[in-house]
């Protein structure tokens, strides 16, 4: 559940976002969209505590995490970065990396340095990371923005798939139009760091 | 000519050798984290603590050794310990010099990347360790030259060990001492065949300490 | 932090006006009635010597008379030999006998002229664990006294004069600094070994003038003093123009003179009894 109350964040002068008022509800995915600069990436660090809020209240509840627009992969093998995520029993991790792996087509890399994958890959092992722990809100900044249409599809996929699993809420970022399909749909439009629409999805909300 | 003191010149070059390697972990220890929280922690009096260490960076060694001098000399507030004139109480004055040369260039190496780093650590809630453990593998290459750097200054440095070691020979004499020592002889030539000596060194370590990182890199 | 920057910026300023006054002085000794045709004569010689006072007491006065500078190189006896081998000074004034007549015999050196001495003294902790005070007339018991009761000794161990000297007194029984852990070979100047012989409670030789000169910080006395064989002698040599270039003999030969005339005898005597009450340095009659 996130709670904003009269949110502002101003970069020396200028206001980057001005919420009023904002509920996400347990379970809803919410995808963000706007044109650059419309404030959706710092709406994300907010909620993810990365960056502080000039004005204004930001209520979470549960467990975050996020994946930031430029996500670092680590100096280490493709295997060892999502091995280095998890916590637990070492065969447990072992277990979960492997699935993870297959799951999100790194199979094949996993002994490659992080450093040296493209940008696509680089993006499927970032996205892996966050998503082999299990989080009460994911926050997701362009997940899958280096991706070609295909990557985009399975990117999607692995994301729907994970909110139905999990139940987790979601809150992502896009501007190329294509979102995981998701029940609990809730599409909001940034422009200028304040929201210009709030649809919920409402087809498949009874299903 | 060298080959003749032999038996002096290992046990001066052993002293140093122990005496730089303790340096330059310890003030590596203490120095690594530390310029770590400089890039990844925002708190109060960070930009005067920043100021301060860019200051102690530019502290003339002999200025090191008297405060260390002063602080172990027979009655001063550590006299107790009795350390003065020993490699431990040299270590203890070359850590003073070369710590804050080890935080600036830590979080100069670490603020490189340094933002989206910590967003990416801090976005899968990572732990203060291990975002710290974080920092320092991902950045292992520059920090080792860093690391390089530090016993560079160690191995190189004679006005705080002359003060507080003391040129003792078969105990604290090291291989700037002697060098001094050698110079104050009046046999120049002797001196620097040691000088010579202390470069061969200096390149050795760094050549050993390129393959390791090369190796890393792989 | 900002008592030490201040500290630091003192300093820096210091330094800065004490290289501008050195300035100004040079350009105020040259007097146009009296300009010597290569006016700066290179001294090398002991840290003894510069760092009791005795050269910045006596050469300003010689450099009003004559329109010289003097430019004082200090460093241990064998450095201070050395720079004159290289050809980097005029005249020399150390205390070494062998060394100089090798000086001397090389070459290198004109004349070797006795000049001035004092004693060498042996200073160590008050409660004198060797019992030297009362059971010692010479330097050599001393250091045998020392030796039995392996009492912790400091030796210069840089080949100066006072090192030599040292090594003259233990004669045949100079104790090995690898095994003796009592013996401490320190390789520094005077004032370094004085300060570890304070901290350590030890032994050590020194001349008069440099105790005497740093005694208000040192914890330690002077145990033995005046001993038939601690007796240290300075000489001047001027270096040899047939075998190194670009000396200056006029110049030394007018500083040796003047050391050696009546005007500077007396300040010599003088020197150090106001403030020690007793002369530091004794003039040799011929």
């Amino acid at each position: 559940m996130i709670k904003i109350n009269s949110l502002k964040k101003l970069y020396g002068d200028r206001t980057v976002l001005d919420i009023p008022e904002l509920e996400i509800s347990k379970g809803e995915h919410i995808i963000l969209i706007g044109h650059n600069g419309s404030g959706k990436s710092t709406l994300l660090k907010i909620l993810a505590g990365t960056e502080k809020q000039t004005e204004g209240e930001v209520l979470t509840k549960g467990q975050i995490y996020y994946l930031p627009q430029q996500s670092i992969p680590f100096n280490k093998s493709v295997k060892s970065n999502i091995l280095y995520c998890l916590e637990g029993k070492r065969k447990d991790k072992r277990e979960l990396c492997e699935k993870m792996l297959d799951a999100f087509n790194l199979k094949q890399l996993e002994s490659k340095n992080a450093k040296t994958l493209s940008g696509g890959e680089c993006q499927r092992l970032a996205l892996a990371r966050v998503l082999c722990k299990k989080g009460d809100i994911i926050l997701l900044d362009e997940p899958s923005s280096a991706a070609y249409s295909k990557g985009r599809e399975l990117i999607n996929k692995l994301i729907s798939d994970y909110c139905e699993k999990t139940g987790c809420t979601l809150v992502m970022t896009t501007h190329t139009g294509e979102y995981p399909k998701l029940n609990k749909l809730r599409i909001i439009e940034l422009c200028d760091g304040k929201i210009i629409s709030d649809t919920r999805e409402v087809e498949d909300y009874d299903a | 000519m060298l080959l003749s003191m032999d038996g002096e010149i290992l046990q001066i070059i052993g002293v140093t050798l122990r005496m730089s390697f303790f340096s330059t972990t310890i003030s590596c220890l203490i120095g690594m984290p530390l310029g770590v929280i400089m890039t990844s922690s925002s708190f109060r009096g960070k930009r005067t603590i920043r100021k301060i260490i860019n200051t102690l960076m530019g502290l003339p060694p002999v200025v090191a050794g008297l405060i260390v001098y002063l602080l172990f000399t027979k009655y001063g507030p550590l006299g107790s310990f009795g350390m003065l004139f020993t490699v431990e109480v040299m270590v203890v004055a070359q850590c003073l010099l070369i710590t804050p040369v080890v935080i600036s260039l830590t979080s100069g190496v670490c603020s490189v990347n340094g933002k989206s780093l910590l967003e990416t650590a801090k976005g899968l809630s990572f732990g203060k360790i291990k975002t710290m453990r974080l920092f320092l593998s991902q950045n292992r290459i520059a920090l080792s030259s860093v690391m390089l750097t530090a016993f560079g200054r160690s191995i190189a440095e004679v006005g705080a060990v002359s003060i507080v070691g003391g040129n003792i020979q078969w105990k604290t004499r090291v291989m700037t001492t002697a060098i001094m020592l050698e110079t104050n002889k009046g046999n120049f030539e002797f001196a620097l065949a040691l000088g010579i000596v202390l470069l061969i060194i200096s390149f050795a370590v760094n050549i050993l300490a390129s393959l390791l990182t090369r190796e890393g890199e792989e | 932090m900002k008592k030490l920057l201040a500290v630091l910026l003192a300093l820096t300023m210091l330094f800065a006006f004490a290289a501008c006054g050195g300035n100004s002085a040079t350009d105020g000794n040259v007097t146009p009635d009296n300009v010597p045709a290569n006016p700066v004569i290179r001294m090398s010689t002991t840290t003894s010597v510069n760092d009791s006072g005795l050269l910045p007491y006596l050469l300003p006065a010689f450099e009003k008379a004559t329109g010289y500078t003097v430019e004082v190189q200090s460093a241990g006896t064998g450095a201070a030999i050395q720079k004159a081998v290289d050809g980097n000074a005029d005249l020399i004034l150390v205390h070494s006998k062998a060394s100089e007549e090798t000086f001397v015999n090389d070459g290198y050196g004109v004349e070797r002229i006795p000049f001035m001495y004092n004693f060498f003294v042996i200073v160590g902790p008050a409660n004198d664990p060797a019992g030297i005070k009362d059971g010692a007339e010479n330097a050599a018991e001393a250091f045998s006294k020392i030796a039995d009761t392996k009492s912790t000794f400091i030796s210069r161990g840089d080949e100066s004069g006072t090192h030599k000297a040292e090594l003259k007194i233990w004669g045949d029984n100079v104790p090995d600094s690898a095994a003796e852990q009592w013996y401490i070979n320190a390789g520094q100047g005077m004032g370094a070994c004085l300060t570890m012989a304070s901290e350590k409670g030890a032994y050590c030789l020194t001349d008069k003038a440099t105790f005497l000169s740093n005694k208000a910080e040192l914890d330690l006395e002077i145990v033995l003093a005046e001993g038939d064989d601690m007796k240290n002698t300075y000489s001047l040599i001027e270096c040899n123009p047939e075998k190194l270039d670009g000396i200056n003999i006029e110049g030394a030969k007018a500083l040796i003179e003047w050391l050696t005339g009546d005007e500077a005898s007396a300040l010599i005597a003088k020197y150090g009894e106001e403030e020690y009450g007793s002369s530091l340095f004794y003039l040799i009659k011929e």
